[in-house]
Formats: C-alpha cells, structure tokens, sequence
C-alpha cells in the first residue's frame, strides 16, 4: 500500500504500467523513462484529473500507522491468529520511511538496514520476525534507471530450519469474502509477486539464498468493512505472480535494450513514439482519450473494446461497414466476419 | 461462441451508430411508481460507510442524509439506521405488491453489503438504535443478495440491467458508467451520442467523489473536526451537506431518468411474472426469519457460510436459481433462445421427418429428424433432454436419441424420441424450417440436491447413503456453532463474540 519513497514506489507502478499495455511503445517508454504519462499527457494539454482523493491517502496512512504501531501489536497479533506466525514470534524491524513513521529519511538508509537485517537472518538470528517498509533493490540494472522496491510487510518463520521471508501485501479496502474486488485482490497478488521475485533476485546475488528462502505463499492485510480492524487472508499463493514478474522483467529489460532510449531521453520520445490503444488504456493511462479518438479516426476495432479488436485483427470498420452493406469478402477473415454478423441479423438500433 | 455474439451485437451497434437491444423483451417486471424505491449513496475516500445517502419512495420527494465526517462512526450509525426504516418499511408495507429497490451501479451494491457486514451482527449500541441498525443490517444484505441472482428483482441495478437489455458501441469497460449508458440511449442532439456519452463521463456516479471535490471539502471537514462548539462546526458542516446533497441528488435523479428509459425500451417478457413471483416468496422468507432475529434469533453472518455444507448448499441453490430465471425468460425471448445457441446449448434446423415408432415391444412414440448446420457448436449430447423453443411449461420433452455428422463437418443430423406417448408441447411438421431445440433448463434438479446437502449430517449418521464416507467426512468438518468476530458499531475494539 502505502511505500515510502517515490521512486521506490514508482519502479513497480511503471512495471504495471508496462504490463498493463506492453504492445504500446510510449507506454513502454514511459515506464522504462520513468516519465509518467500523465506529464506527456499535460505536455499535449489534455485536461487529466488531479491526483488521488485526499481522504483515502490520509486513511491508508493512518491504517499503516495504526497496525504497525507498538512494534507492530495489532498485525503480529492477527498474523499469529491467522497461522502466518508462531505464538513465540517476536521483534519487529521497521525500515519505513520517516513520512510513513518510520526511522529512515533516505532510501539508501533504508536499503542497507534491510541488507543488515536479511544477513542477520542468514547468520540464524531470529529476534526481529517482522518488518515493515524492508526496502530491496533488484540486482542487474534489468530497468532503467533503477529497480527499488519497498514491501509492505514480511514476515519470518522457521521452514526445515531455514529461516523463511513472508511476504505480505496491505491494502486500506475491505475485505468482503468472495465478493472482494476481483481487481483489487489480483493487482495486490501481483504486487506481492514482485516483492517475492525482488526478494529472491536480492538473496542470490548477496549469496544468502541457500541461508534464508522466499516463501512462495504470503499474505494479503486487508481492512473490515466500517471499521478500523484488520483482516488476514493468509495462504495467499504468489508464485504465478513472481512468475509474472520474472518474465515480465525480462521482457522489459529487452524492450529497453531495443528501443535504445538514453536514460536523460524527455518527453518528445514518449510523444513520437508509437501508441497501441486498447481497453486496459481507460484504467491507467492519461492519454488514453486522445488516443482513442486517433484510433477511432483510424477505424480500429479497440474502440469496441479487446475482443472486438482480436476478432477483426487488421481489418478496419470502416471494412466492416462495407461488407455489411454487401461488399464481396475477399478472404477467409471477411468471410468469417459476414457470417458471424450474420447470425444478429435484424438487430436494430434505437 | 457466446462471446462472438457479444461481439457480432457490438459491430452491429457500431453500424447502426447507437446501442442495439441484447433481447427482445425486458427480463423483469417494474411495478408503478408508488412501489419502487430509488437510493444512492456517496463515500469519503478510504471509507466503506456512506458519507450521505439518499432516497426517493414512490412518487414522494428525495430526502437526503449527510453527515460532516464520515470518520464518525456514531453519526454515520444514526444516518444509517434512518435510512434503514424507510427501506425496510418501503418492504414491510408492500401488502402483496411486488416491490423494488432501484441504485444506479455496482458500487452502491457493494455499498449495500458493507452496511450488512458493519450492521447486521453488531452488539453494542443504545439498544433502540441497536434494533434499527440490526435491522438495516440485514435488510441491506437481503438487497445485496438480490442483485447477485438473476431470479431476483427485489434491488435492481439498473446499469447492470442495462448492459444485459442493450448492446453499446463501446468497450466493455465503458459500460460500468450509468451516464455514458444512458447519453448513448438519449436524444443524438448536434454533437452526436457518442460525444455526450464521453462527456458524461465527467461526472461521477459511483459511490466515490471526484477527487477534485473531496480536496474542495477536505478543509472545511478538517475545520469541522477542529471546531469546539456547535455554533463554529455549523457553516463548515453546512458546506459539507450542500456538497454532498447536490451529489447525491444528481445520481438520483440520473437514475430515475435512467428507469423511465428502460421502462420504455421494450415490453415485458412474460416469463418474468415467475421471477416476480419467486422474489415474493423469498420476501415473505425473510420477514419470517426477521420475526425469529427480533426474538433473539441466531442472525446469518453475512461475512461467511460457516461450514462447508452450508456453503454448498448455497451454491446449488444458486445455480438452482440461475436456471430458474433462463427457463422462465427463454421459451418467451427469440435473442435469449440466440444466446443458448452461440453457446451450444441449444440447435436449429430442419424437420426432415415426422414418424411414430416403436421401442421394444409396445412403447409407441414420435421421432423427429432434424437437419441442422454442422459447422455451428453443439453442447448437447445423445440421451441429453431438450424442449422446442416456446415451450413455456416445458413439457414436451424430448431425448437426442442420435447425432450423425456428415462427413464434410457440413451439416449434422439429429434423431429425437418424446418422452412421452402425447407429448404436450408443440409439435412440428414435416418440412418445417429454423426450428429450435434447447437444452431442457429444469432448476429442480438442484433445488432437491440443495436440500439433499443440507442434510447430510443425518445422511452420514445414518451410514446408508451412496457415498456416506465423503458426508461423514464433512460433517467432521463442520465447526462449532460459534459466531465469527462481531463489530461494533460504535468501532469499540471486542475482538472475538462467542454467542453460540
């Protein structure tokens, strides 16, 4: 939920961004960049909406503050209840950031009291189980400029004797059983996935990885309905999503190698670089209006949403129009497009 | 299948430069006025409790509740309890009509729900407020329910139902906005629809402010918060209220718009007086189990099953339910019976003969032979039952006693025996061309596996029933009959209630 330092946060915001549309050039440039889009958007003078409700930053804030308070209490208390932790647990680390209540003031700080905590973990020592804010930076430079992550929460238990991380997700929404935003769960698992992969990634190159492991199942902290109160949804499975991350790592450190983009390269990259409009577009991007309107003008079938546009591939509407007025197909896709528009024959609009 | 049809009705929106209709009846009944009530609330961010909410009863005017902070859970309770008399005496009072509670999208649902989960369980108040809280708890989560089943139309969504009625020239994603829907469905005036629809989205209709408004009224909460006497809190929490009534009334009245339109987009599949008539029933339910609540009752947790066989029981009923509402809209509604063939759940052909046979010695039925399109996807299997479309009572039932492709993947050739020696349903004629077959939709089946779930401890006592090992084996499952963690309303900090 809530990370302590902006470029920190925005290393896996730009990853999402990018995964969200990777067919699009700008939004890739953009995330690798680290130039939002919403200043390319502005820069083109597009009226975009003005940043995040002032209510649910204060609440997310005072839902970290509150649960991480006195070492803690309230999520140790909860995380033992809901079997992610052992009765006997004990310690806290705290490697938030000074704005979040945390110790730290710089990220560097931040990153090497974690490195200190996973050696001290490495050596067998035990007596801090759980941390908030622990601060990583993946190894590699696999994004440009670099790749920092702050994780909400981890825990640590004891798996065969090796010292095993836990990691957890929070988020201020509530927790609604079955009925739990299916958006909101599968954006926190993947963040939560990048954190596992982060973790691993930092763990191999200190050489700890055979000390300290990376549990592939974690946890999501979520709130209750009207309440201040926490709930633990333990057992989350994260390994599809560290999957994800691997992969998706890799591809976008590929794509930046491709597209040859100075890492002091502005916003005139982002603006002359090709864009790929699709549905996911409206959810994320502050371009996404113009360029709908330049994939309407162009006739793509994206302005009718995903499956519209997989169905029609490369054929424009302006195509469609005509071989509905009769036009002869002229290949297998036309004829197959007929036939299924066929089948709403007499579909009439208001 | 089912999704190329979404696609082929979105083209076809795209053509005709405006939304389609998906059906050709409207699935649900909508009562006169006086029996329908509308609702909207609006929410600080962050929050899952209603900064304000309001409504319109009938033909009366909209009355609206605010409160300054929403952070102040003792007011939001009474602003909530308010509310709860009105709906819940909107249902009390109904004397046999059908009627509906009507919020404009998803997220007033789930605001629904949160009031059921903060409310319907909570212990400790003044015991009046109490009672009332207790009450909306539950009447919300009866609300809640009813727009996640198709068999119901207690509270109707209406930009879900709108999806479900028209197909729009837009993407998917777009269609969440109840303003786009009904900017499309409106007049073309000078611009054209499609950019009064963009524009409509300027304004919100969820539950959620602009943030650009809540960052206008974050100052005169804070004033209020920091106010020491009534006097001082009255201008700020006066801004407050005309923010937030202005909010509240737009989505109210965008609703109410939204209705009359809907109201007049098609007439009324017959098939949905049984999904009336289902959702009294299950209002008379649950005025019983209200009586049993006031008695000191044990209440539903609305936050989870409890025990796995509760839990599967509610699924089958569910499923039962689903079927339920396509069996009563389907025989009446040619696109509902379209849909059941994209999905392969249905067949169309032609009625190559007619013949009366004998099976075995001396049972004498009729036989249908069909001719349909080979290359179209095909569900059903031999043995498996189906009804010809239109068959409202469902009783000419029919066995697939044969499927013969023919070898070019062409054409398929379909044999069918009635069940019965006269069947009841329609009969068609030799020759007779486009007829339509489709899966038999029967939701007994799963009511009857519903109850046989329900009571499986007994089955499993008993030792005799198939499978007895897997019941006893869940019923050792079962947990204790303790009740979950219990909020209080007032956000006192009682961690865990055991209230047997």
């Amino acid at each position: 939920m809530a990370e302590s330092d902006g470029s920190a946060q925005d290393t896996r915001r730009r990853f999402e961004q990018w995964a969200k549309n990777p067919r699009c050039a700008a939004n890739a440039a953009s995330a690798i960049l680290n130039i939002p889009m919403v200043e390319v958007a502005r820069a083109e003078g597009a009226k975009v909406p003005f940043g995040q409700s002032p209510f649910a930053l204060a609440r997310g804030q005072s839902f970290e503050r509150a649960m991480f308070k006195d070492d803690a209490a309230v999520l140790r208390a909860d995380l033992v209840a809901a079997g992610v932790l052992p009765a006997s647990a004990r310690g806290f680390a705290d490697f938030r950031f000074k704005r979040n209540g945390g110790p730290f003031a710089k990220v560097d700080d931040a990153l090497a009291s974690t490195t200190k905590w996973l050696g001290e973990l490495a050596s067998g020592r035990l007596d801090r189980t759980l941390a908030a804010g622990a601060t990583i930076r993946i190894p590699g430079g696999v994004m440009l400029p670099h790749a920092t992550l702050c994780i909400d929460a981890t825990a640590v238990v004891l798996r065969d004797g090796v010292p095993t991380l836990v990691v957890g997700e929070v988020k201020v929404y509530p927790d609604r059983g079955g009925y739990t935003d299916e958006t909101q769960l599968a954006t926190s698992r993947a963040q939560a996935g990048m954190y596992v992969h982060g973790l691993r990634l930092v763990l191999q190159e200190a050489k700890l990885d055979h000390k300290v492991a990376v549990s592939a199942t974690g946890f999501l902290v979520l709130s209750r309905s009207g309440s201040n109160r926490i709930s633990i949804r333990a057992n989350e499975d994260f390994e599809g999503q560290a999957e994800r991350a691997r992969t998706g790592l890799s591809t976008l450190s590929s794509v930046a190698q491709a597209l040859k983009l100075a890492p002091n390269a502005g916003l005139p990259v982002i603006q002359k670089a090709e864009v790929s409009y699709c549905e996911a577009c409206v959810s994320f991007c502050e371009r996404a209006d113009s360029c709908r309107d330049r994939a309407a003008a162009s006739g793509d079938g994206a302005v009718l949403g995903d499956e519209v546009q997989r169905f029609l591939g490369e054929v424009p509407l302006a195509r469609v129009r005509q071989l509905a007025s009769g036009a002869k197909p002229a290949n297998e896709h036309e004829r197959e497009i007929v036939r299924m528009l066929a089948t709403t024959e007499g579909a009439n609009g208001r | 299948m089912a999704a190329e049809r979404d696609t082929a009705l979105r083209l076809r929106a795209y053509l005709a430069g405006g939304p389609i209709a998906r059906l050709e009846h409207r699935p649900i009944a909508v009562p006169p006025a006086k029996d329908r009530m509308l609702a909207a609330f609006v929410r600080m961010g962050g929050e899952s409790s209603p900064w304000a909410v309001g409504w319109k009863r009938g033909r009366r005017a909209i009355e609206i509740r605010t409160v300054p902070e929403a952070r102040r859970r003792s007011d939001v309770a009474v602003m909530v309890a308010d509310f709860g008399d009105e709906l819940c005496s909107h249902f009390e009072s109904a004397e046999g009509a059908l009627r509906q509670l009507w919020i404009p999208g998803s997220t007033h649902a789930e605001m629904l729900h949160f009031i059921a989960l903060r409310y319907s369980r909570a212990k400790k108040a003044d015991p009046e407020l109490l009672a009332r809280l207790n009450r909306t708890g539950r009447r919300c989560g009866q609300m809640f329910d009813a727009t996640q089943n198709p068999n119901s139309v207690l509270c109707i969504d209406l930009t879900a139902r709108l999806r479900e009625m028209f197909a729009f020239p837009c993407e998917p994603v777009r269609e969440n906005h109840l303003g786009h829907l009904l900017a499309w469905l409106g007049p073309d005036g000078k611009e054209g629809r499609a950019k009064l629809a963009k524009d409509a989205e300027v304004f919100a209709v969820s539950t959620s402010l602009d943030p650009e408004l809540e960052r206008v009224l974050a100052p005169a909460v804070e004033a209020w918060n920091d106010a020491q006497t009534d006097a001082a809190r009255r201008p700020h929490a006066d801004r407050i209220r005309k923010a937030l009534e202005s909010e509240i009334r737009r989505r109210l009245e965008l609703l109410e718009a939204g209705l009359e339109i809907y109201d007049d987009a098609a007439g009324e599949n017959p098939g949905a007086a049984l999904i009336s008539s289902s959702s009294m029933q299950e209002l008379t339910r649950f005025e019983g189990s209200e009586a049993y609540h006031s008695d000191g009752g044990f209440v539903r947790s609305p936050e989870t099953d409890h025990s796995p066989t509760t839990a599967a029981m509610s699924y089958a009923q569910k499923d039962a339910d689903m079927i339920a509402a396509r069996a009563a809209l389907v025989p009446f509604d040619r696109a509902c019976q379209a849909e059941l063939l994209a999905e392969g759940n249905a067949f169309a052909g032609d009625v190559l003969s007619v013949e009366t046979v004998v099976i075995g010695t001396k049972t004498i039925r009729k036989q249908l032979t069909v001719a349909t399109d080979g290359a179209l996807p095909l569900r059903l299997r031999e043995q498996d039952s189906v009804v010809i479309a239109g068959d409202a009572d469902g009783k000419g039932v029919w066995k697939i006693h044969q499927i013969t492709p023919d070898p070019k993947g062409k054409t398929r050739t379909i044999r069918l025996v009635a069940m019965q020696a006269n069947p009841t349903g329609p009969m068609p004629k030799r020759g007779a061309v486009g007829v339509v077959f489709h899966e038999k939709l029967d939701p007994e089946l799963r009511r009857r596996l519903a109850r046989m779930v329900f009571q499986t401890k007994e089955l499993a006592t008993d030792g005799t029933a198939p499978g007895a090992w897997i019941l006893e084996q869940l019923a050792a499952r079962e947990p204790s009959d303790t009740a979950p963690d219990t909020e209080h309303f007032d956000g006192t900090t009682t961690r865990v209630v055991q209230d047997g």
